[in-house]
C-alpha cells in the first residue's frame, strides 16, 4: 500500500469557483506557488482570467507557460528548476492534460527528491513519504479527466522514451471547476470530449477490479451530466452552462476510470496517439464500443445505476436478451448511433489516418509489455478490436448484414450436425 | 452552475489488515503519543489489544493513554474526561475505535484541543473562533455501520441544560483517515444491523432532498423552498439507494463478513459524499424524537421518516421520483405512470420500513402523546436544519402527522 499522507481531493464548482478558492489555497499551506499552464490556455487569455480571480491574492512566484501538446522531460526538469529558485511550497496547473502531467512529475521528483527524471530508469517511486506540495489544478475545456487521477506519462524526446507513473504521490489536492475556463469548441471537439467521458465512466463502472466506491458515485453523476446535457451542448455550444457540464463530467469521469488499473483501451490510445500524433481521446472513444461489446465481464458490478441512467434518458435498448451486459452494450451504441444524427464525429481509426498495415506492430508492442494471459491481451482480440473500429459504424453494420445474409450455410451445418447426431443416437 | 464543494478530506482505507495498518499512518502524520479511545465490549473481544499491539510495533509510537468509554454516557461530561485524560497524559494524537457516539464524542475533543477550548458547551454558539488551529492526527475505525461519523465532520452532543442534541459543525471535526475492518463491525447484532441499514436509507432520502436554505434566504410568505441540491451530491445517495434493500436482506438473512464490509462502504462513502449538504428533515426530527423520549436515535428512525414522507409527499414529486429509479429499479419505475413515481417510492419505502420492523425491532415502536409531541415539534424547531426542506416548516401539520 502506497502512503503520501494528503488528505482526500477536494471540489470547488461552480460559478465563482475561482473567487472562493482563494482561501482554500491558503488553507493547503500555499505561500509561494508555482504557477504552471499550456500554450493554448495562455494565449487564448484563460491564464489572464484566473489571475484575475485570484487577484494577487494568491502569491505566485513564478510561472512556467508554454507546455506544449505533449509533456516532455525538459518541460519537468524545468519546472523542477523553476520550483526550487522560487523556493516555491506548492504548484497551481492551468490547462490540458500535458500542464497536469508536468506539474504531477514535478509533485513526484520533490516527493523522492530527485532532480532528474531518467533516475526513475533505475529506481521506483518511494511507496512512503511524508513531503507536502499542494497541488491545485484549474482544469478547461481542454481537459481531459486526467486531473484527478495519479496517471502521469512523460515523453523523453531525446531519447524517444516514455516513462509512466502511477502513484499517489501525483495526488490532486484541490481541484477548480469555474464556468469561465469554458470557452467555445467545435461541436465535434464537443462530441470527442463528451464521448471520451462517457466511455471512461462506463469502463469504470464494468471494470474486472472492485471500482472504488467513490469513483461509483463520479462515474454515475458523469453518466448522469453527460447523457443530459452533451447533445444540447453539440447543439447549443454557446451556452455556458452546457460546456461547463460537460467539463464537470470529463472530470468526474477521468477521476473514476483512473481509479482503476490500465486496460488495453487506453494502452492502444496511447500506442496510436503518440505513433501518429492523433487525439488520444478520439481514438479511446472510437474502441469503446466495440471493446465493450467484445470483452467478456468477470466483473461482480451492480449494474443497476447504469442500466437505471441510460433507461431514464430513453436510450435504453430492451430486446429479447434480458442480460443486463447485452443492455448495456445495446445501450451504448444507440447512444452513439443518436449522436452522430446531431454531428459528424469521427468513428473509425481510418479518418483519424490510422494505417492498416501498422496493426500487426501496434498489437505486438501492446502484449510484449505484458506477460498476463488475460483475454484482452491476446493478439486475435486485439486484431479484432482495430478491424472493427477502423471501419465506421454504418460500415460495420453492413459487414454485420452480410454476414447474417450469407448465415445459411452456418445455419445448415448446424442443422446437418445436429440431424446427423439425432441419428446416431436413435441408431 | 450553482457553486458547491464535495468531497471532505477523510481517507477511507478498506483492506483486509487495515488495524496493522494504523502506526504506518500514525507515523506519516508526524504523531507520537496516542490516545486511544474505544469501548468495553471491544476489549472483551481483544480489539483495543490488538490496536495497541500494532501502534506499538513502530518504536517511536508509544500509547499515550487508553480510555473505555460507554455510548450511553452523557456527552458533555466525558468530553471533560477525555479533555483531562488527553493532556495529563501528554498525547498529541487520537485513534477511536468504536461505535458512532463514542467516535462523535472523540471528534468533539478533537476540535476542543485544535483550537484550545476547554469546554464544548462554547462550540454551541456557532460564532465561536479559534485564535490559532493544533494539528492533531486523527483516526476512526467503526465497529458499527449506519451512523457515517467516521467520515464526515459534524458531531451530535447532548446538551445537558437544554434538554436537546446539538450539532456541532466544522471542517476540523473530520478524521484523517477511517479505517473499515469488517471483522470487527461483523460483530454487530441483527437487530443494530437492522437499524444501522434503516439510518444509511434516511440519511440517503435526506441526502435527495435536503436544500441549501438558510434563513435569509427564504421567502416568509412562501410555501416551498426551492430545491437545490447538487449533482454529487445526488449521485451519492443514488449510489446508497441502489440495490440497498437487495443487500440489506441478504445481509439480514445470511450475514458474512464481507457483506458486512460492503454495508459500512455504502455507509462511510454517503457520509463523506453528503457531508456539506446538512441534516435534512428526517434526521432532525429523528434527533428531536429520540431527544424527547430518552431513547436512542435510531429508534425514532421510522416514526420520524413515516412523517417526513406524509409531509413531503407533494412537495418533493421529482426527487421521489428519482428515489423510486434507484431504490426499485428502471423496470418499475419505467412501468409505473410518471404522475404516480412519487407515491409508488412512498409505498414501497414504508414497506421496506415495516418489513425491517416486523422482523428485527417490533418491541421499539415509538408513541408520542400530545404533550411530547409540542416537546418535539419545540425541539425541531430549534434545530437550524430543520430549514433545510423544500416545504417550509409548518408545525401544526407536521405534528398531526407524529
Amino acid at each position: 500500500m502506497e502512503y503520501n499522507f494528503e488528505r482526500d481531493i477536494k471540489f470547488m464548482v461552480g460559478d465563482k469557483a475561482l473567487r472562493r478558492s482563494v482561501k482554500e489555497i491558503n488553507n493547503l499551506g500555499a505561500r509561494r506557488v508555482l504557477l504552471i499552464c499550456d500554450e493554448m490556455s495562455d494565449r487564448v487569455g484563460q491564464l489572464k482570467d484566473m489571475l484575475r480571480q485570484f487577484n494577487k491574492e494568491v502569491n505566485i512566484v513564478d510561472k512556467v507557460k508554454h507546455i506544449g501538446d505533449i509533456a516532455t522531460v525538459e518541460d519537468c526538469e524545468k519546472s523542477l528548476r523553476a520550483y526550487k529558485a522560487g523556493e516555491c511550497d506548492s504548484i497551481i496547473v492551468l490547462g490540458k492534460k500535458s500542464a497536469v502531467a508536468v506539474a504531477k512529475a514535478v509533485k513526484i521528483m520533490l516527493k523522492d527528491d530527485i532532480s532528474i527524471i531518467s533516475n526513475y530508469r533505475n529506481f521506483t517511486v518511494n511507496n512512503i513519504s511524508s513531503v507536502r506540495v499542494p497541488l491545485i489544478v484549474v482544469p478547461t475545456n481542454l481537459s481531459s479527466g486526467v486531473e484527478a487521477s495519479n496517471f502521469v506519462r512523460i515523453y523523453d524526446v531525446e531519447h524517444n522514451d516514455i516513462f509512466e507513473f502511477n502513484t499517489s504521490f501525483a495526488q490532486t489536492n484541490l481541484i477548480v471547476i469555474d464556468p469561465l475556463m469554458t470557452d467555445t469548441m467545435p461541436p465535434k471537439s464537443i462530441a470527442t470530449s463528451g464521448l471520451h467521458a462517457l466511455a471512461m465512466a462506463v469502463l469504470s463502472l464494468t471494470s474486472d477490479s472492485d471500482t472504488n466506491p467513490l469513483g461509483e458515485v463520479y462515474a454515475v453523476t458523469a453518466i448522469k451530466l453527460l447523457t443530459e446535457n452533451l447533445k444540447k451542448c453539440v447543439l447549443q455550444n454557446k451556452v455556458k452552462s452546457f460546456r461547463f457540464r460537460v467539463l464537470f463530467a470529463s472530470i468526474l469521469a477521468g477521476y473514476s476510470y483512473w481509479q482503476t488499473p490500465k486496460d488495453i483501451l487506453s494502452e492502444l490510445a496511447d500506442r496510436m496517439s503518440d505513433r501518429y500524433r492523433a487525439n488520444y481521446g478520439n481514438i479511446f472513444l472510437i474502441l469503446f464500443p466495440h471493446y465493450i461489446a467484445m470483452r467478456k465481464w468477470n466483473a461482480d458490478f451492480d449494474p443497476d445505476n447504469l442500466i437505471n441512467l441510460l433507461g431514464d434518458n430513453g436510450y435504453l435498448v430492451f430486446k429479447n436478451s434480458t442480460a443486463n451486459r447485452d443492455v448495456i452494450v445495446d445501450s451504448v451504441k444507440n447512444y452513439y448511433k443518436r449522436l452522430k444524427n446531431y454531428v459528424d464525429y469521427v468513428d473509425n481509426l481510418q479518418d483519424l489516418g490510422i494505417k492498416r498495415e501498422d496493426f500487426v506492430d501496434i498489437a505486438s508492442s501492446v502484449i510484449s509489455m505484458h506477460t498476463d494471459e488475460s483475454e484482452e491481451y491476446k493478439f486475435s482480440f486485439i486484431m479484432e478490436l482495430l478491424e472493427k473500429a477502423f471501419l465506421s459504424f454504418e460500415e460495420n453494420e453492413n459487414a454485420v448484414k452480410e454476414e447474417t445474409h450469407s448465415g445459411p450455410t452456418i445455419v445448415k451445418g448446424n442443422v446437418e450436425e445436429e440431424t446427423s447426431k439425432e441419428a446416431a443416437d436413435g441408431q | 452552475m450553482n457553486y458547491n464543494e464535495f468531497s471532505n478530506g477523510t481517507k477511507i482505507i478498506d483492506s483486509k489488515n487495515s488495524i496493522d495498518e494504523i502506526s504506518t499512518i500514525l507515523v506519516g502524520l508526524n504523531a507520537s503519543r496516542v490516545l486511544l479511545v474505544g469501548n468495553t465490549r471491544l476489549e472483551y473481544h481483544g480489539y483495543i489489544e490488538k490496536i495497541k499491539k500494532s501502534i506499538e510495533k513502530q518504536p517511536r509510537l508509544s500509547i499515550g493513554a487508553v480510555y473505555l468509554g460507554d455510548d450511553l454516557t452523557d456527552g458533555e461530561n466525558i468530553l471533560k474526561d477525555l479533555y483531562f485524560v488527553y493532556m495529563s497524559n501528554n498525547c498529541d494524537s487520537i485513534v477511536v475505535c468504536g461505535s458512532g457516539k463514542l467516535i462523535d464524542y472523540t471528534k468533539a475533543l478533537k476540535l476542543m484541543i485544535s483550537t484550545q477550548v476547554k469546554d464544548v458547551r462554547k462550540f454551541y454558539n456557532s460564532s465561536m473562533t479559534a485564535r490559532e488551529i493544533i494539528y492533531i492526527p486523527f483516526i476512526a475505525l467503526p465497529s458499527e455501520f449506519g451512523s457515517g461519523n467516521e467520515t464526515n465532520s459534524t458531531a451530535v452532543i447532548f446538551d445537558n441544560e437544554k434538554g436537546l442534541s446539538r450539532n456541532l459543525v466544522d471542517g476540523l471535526l473530520s478524521p484523517d483517515y477511517c479505517l473499515i475492518d469488517g471483522e470487527l463491525i461483523s460483530y454487530m447484532d441483527t437487530k443494530m444491523t437492522a437499524y444501522g441499514i434503516l439510518e444509511i436509507f434516511a440519511r440517503a432520502i435526506d441526502g435527495f432532498t435536503v436544500t441549501y436554505a438558510t434563513p435569509n434566504t427564504i421567502d416568509a410568505f412562501a410555501d416551498y423552498i426551492e430545491l437545490q441540491t447538487s449533482s454529487i451530491s445526488d449521485g451519492f445517495c443514488q449510489v446508497a439507494l441502489t440495490g440497498l434493500k437487495r443487500r440489506a436482506l441478504s445481509l439480514l438473512e445470511e450475514p458474512t463478513v464481507d457483506r458486512y464490509r460492503r454495508m459500512e462502504i455504502k455507509s462511510a462513502y454517503l457520509s463523506k459524499g453528503t457531508d456539506s449538504s446538512g441534516q435534512g428533515l428526517i434526521q432532525c426530527a429523528a434527533q428531536a424524537i429520540a431527544d424527547v423520549k430518552g431513547i436512542e436515535y435510531h429508534m425514532a428512525l421510522p416514526k420520524a421518516i413515516k412523517a417526513v414522507f406524509a409531509y413531503n409527499v407533494d412537495s418533493c414529486k421529482t426527487k421521489y421520483a428519482r428515489c423510486l429509479l434507484s431504490f426499485a429499479g428502471w423496470q418499475i419505475y419505467s412501468e409505473c405512470k410518471q404522475e404516480e413515481r412519487h407515491t409508488l417510492f412512498v409505498k414501497l419505502a414504508l414497506d421496506f420500513i415495516d418489513l425491517l420492523a416486523d422482523r428485527y425491532f417490533a418491541h421499539d415502536k415509538v408513541e408520542l402523546n400530545e404533550e411530547e409531541k409540542q416537546a418535539v415539534l419545540n425541539a425541531m424547531a430549534f434545530n437550524i436544519n430543520v430549514l433545510n426542506n423544500p416545504r417550509k416548516f409548518n408545525a401544526v401539520v407536521f405534528k398531526t402527522l407524529l
